[in-house]
């Protein structure tokens, strides 16, 4: 037999060649997607340098400037106890951005490994885990987070725990789908025959295969767990007193929205916008992340 | 005679189908020697890579026994036996790098450091004539050839004494399977490689192997030295397979007109399972399952008719 030949290098690897650079260059692409990370970094930066962009305190009353609209000194106005909105507000996002990142690595937590593991196992553990999901998603998600709340009582804690808890079925639902679509691809096998353990392989191989639909519903559930703390704290179920709440707030304002409407409007716009953010950017990531949408390379 | 590399003995395993059980592989017994290329070949649905699948310990088979060396298998393979799949593409993590795939055995095993896996990486590139500069690429940056060349690489790390290829060249152009054929040659002069050959081009069976294995519903039904089962077919299945296979030379085309469509697998034909197709099947053939007759030394064929 003759020499072997060896293969002509198709192309060096670059940068642009990596699934991450595409993403990125098919997300920056999209508009919409783009507003909605601007209008997220927004809030993000207010959050974070949240005692920077204000010298007032959140929390201390001033009977004395109740309800003031809008002006110089006070550019959103004050609240029915003469607390600054614009304060309130960036805080409030702090406490917004906290929660739906909480509740969502609650649910990423528990839910991202009983998917995988029932997906890639199957059986017995698969039945028993596919009914536990379909009672908890009979609920609707709001009221197993009232539930929860209720059973453990109120606070943004629990409030946390409780929006994880309400979106584990969620994930696990999604993730086992994701698992059973990656475990019977021929790479799976090929790892199998190097011996490589069953653990090793779901970590190794078949989750970095499931990220695109977990990130993306991350995306979206966070929006999603902001809105139900908003709605829960508005039913007086969530935050407490004094915490700077956008649910808290809009709720505080509601009795005067003849007479002072920015208490409610401002909180309102400020649910709107850091949700509508989020699910743009999930609509944007959704888009990136599924290659047949991306133009041919 | 050399030892036997593996070696199974009335085999069967298959798939549940619904609340039926589909025998895929059905009372198989073969073996492998060193430095052996065995082919197996049969239609789609054959259970030809059933087969290969339980002799790479990616399938537990439900009946028989199997034998690695002198030892009974059990469990996953721990690289002693390495499997090549047909679609090099979907067989290659696409989020791993070409370094990390053909590494991958050794650092699950915990062999060597990592200077030494790199330097073993390299290697196994170089064996498969790919160069260094791979190992940071990844499965869509390569062509078809490449990227099976990978794959060859991947097995040939774990320094296995057999490597069951599936189709290996079927996903490929005829210039790069036959480059690619070449090189599976040149492997196994260089190692001392056994393999099993999965495959429906008769040519590539010609070209590689030394004894061939005829499956059909799940059953062998000829086996013997490629030369004598492609000169003397003893089995109507095998000449079937024989004249369905074009020659490039118009004046020894026979007019194939085929033999009708397999049966269904769950619901086998009883005696011979070819006879509703076979163009010789006698009373006996619908109700006898046939046993193996010898043509000529070491060439047997399943067919009341043979011999």
């Amino acid at each position: 037999m003759g020499e072997v030949k060896v293969a002509t290098p198709s192309k060096l690897v670059s940068k642009s060649d990596s699934e991450f650079y595409q993403v990125m260059k098919h997300l920056r692409r999209n508009r919409m997607a783009m507003l909605g990370l601007a209008v997220l970094l927004v809030f993000i930066f207010a959050a974070v340098f949240a005692p920077f962009l204000t010298t007032y305190d959140p929390i201390r009353t001033d009977m004395g400037n109740a309800r003031q609209s809008p002006s110089a000194e006070h550019i959103l106005g004050t609240d029915d106890l003469g607390r600054d909105m614009f304060t309130r507000l960036i805080y409030g996002a702090r406490v917004s951005l906290q929660i739906g990142l909480i509740a969502v690595v609650i649910g990423l937590a528990a839910g991202v490994p009983l998917g995988a593991l029932s997906g890639y196992y199957g059986g017995t553990f698969d039945l028993i885990v596919q009914r536990l999901v379909d009672i908890m998603i009979a609920f609707p998600g709001i009221l197993l987070a009232i539930v929860v709340v209720t059973i453990l009582g109120q606070g943004v804690n629990n409030v946390m725990i409780a929006i994880g808890i309400a979106s584990i079925p969620i994930y696990t639902r999604l993730v086992r789908g994701s698992v059973l679509a990656v475990k019977e691809q021929r790479f799976v096998a090929a790892a199998k025959v190097l011996g490589i353990s069953n653990y090793k392989i779901i970590l190794r191989h078949i989750m970095p295969n499931c990220l695109g639909p977990i990130v993306v519903q991350s995306t979206f559930q966070v929006a999603t767990a902001i809105l139900w703390a908003a709605g829960l704290s508005f039913i007086g179920i969530g935050a407490t007193r004094p915490t700077p709440e956008w649910g808290l707030m809009l709720s505080s304002g509601r009795q005067f929205i003849q007479t002072s409407p920015h208490l409610t409007t401002y909180p309102g716009l400020a649910i709107l916008f850091l949700v509508l953010g989020f699910n743009l950017l999930g609509d944007g990531l959704r888009d990136a992340l599924d290659p047949k949408s991306r133009s041919v390379r | 005679m050399s030892e036997y590399i593996i070696e199974g003995k009335n085999l069967f395993a298959g798939y549940p189908a619904g609340h039926k059980w589909v025998k895929a592989v059905e009372g198989v017994s073969l073996n492998v020697q060193s430095g052996e290329a065995v082919a197996l070949v049969g239609e789609s649905g054959s259970g030809k890579t059933t087969l290969g699948k339980v002799l790479a310990g990616l399938l537990p088979h439900r009946q028989g026994r199997l034998y690695i060396g002198q030892k009974p298998a059990t469990g996953r393979p721990v690289g002693e036996i390495q499997m090549v799949f047909q679609d090099s593409s979907a067989a290659l993590n696409p989020r791993l790098t070409v370094g990390k795939l053909v590494e991958e055995g050794l650092v699950i095993h915990g062999e060597r450091n990592k200077k030494e896996r790199l330097q073993a990486v390299m290697d196994a590139l170089t064996a498969v004539g790919l160069t260094a500069e791979y190992v940071n690429r990844f499965p869509h940056q390569m062509s078809g050839g490449e990227r099976q060349r990978v794959a060859l690489a991947r097995a040939l790390i774990m320094q296995p004494k057999m490597v069951v290829l599936d189709e290996p060249v079927s996903a490929l152009d005829v210039t790069t399977g036959a480059q690619l054929l070449q090189m599976i040659g040149d492997l196994q002069k260089k190692y001392g490689l056994a393999y099993v050959m999965i495959s429906h081009n008769l040519a590539v069976v010609r070209h590689v192997c030394s004894r061939v294995m005829v499956m059909y519903m799940g059953k062998i039904v000829e086996k013997g030295p490629v030369a004598d089962v492609f000169a003397k077919p003893g089995h109507y299945y095998t000449e079937m397979l024989l004249e369905a296979h074009p020659l490039p030379d118009p004046r020894l085309r026979k007019d194939f007109t085929g033999y009708g469509d397999p049966p269904d697998s769950v619901k086998p034909p009883s005696g011979c399972r070819f006879h509703p197709r076979c163009r010789a099947a006698v009373a006996k053939c619908k109700r006898i399952p046939p046993g193996f007759a010898e043509i000529s030394p070491g060439h047997l064929a399943a067919c009341h008719l043979a011999g």
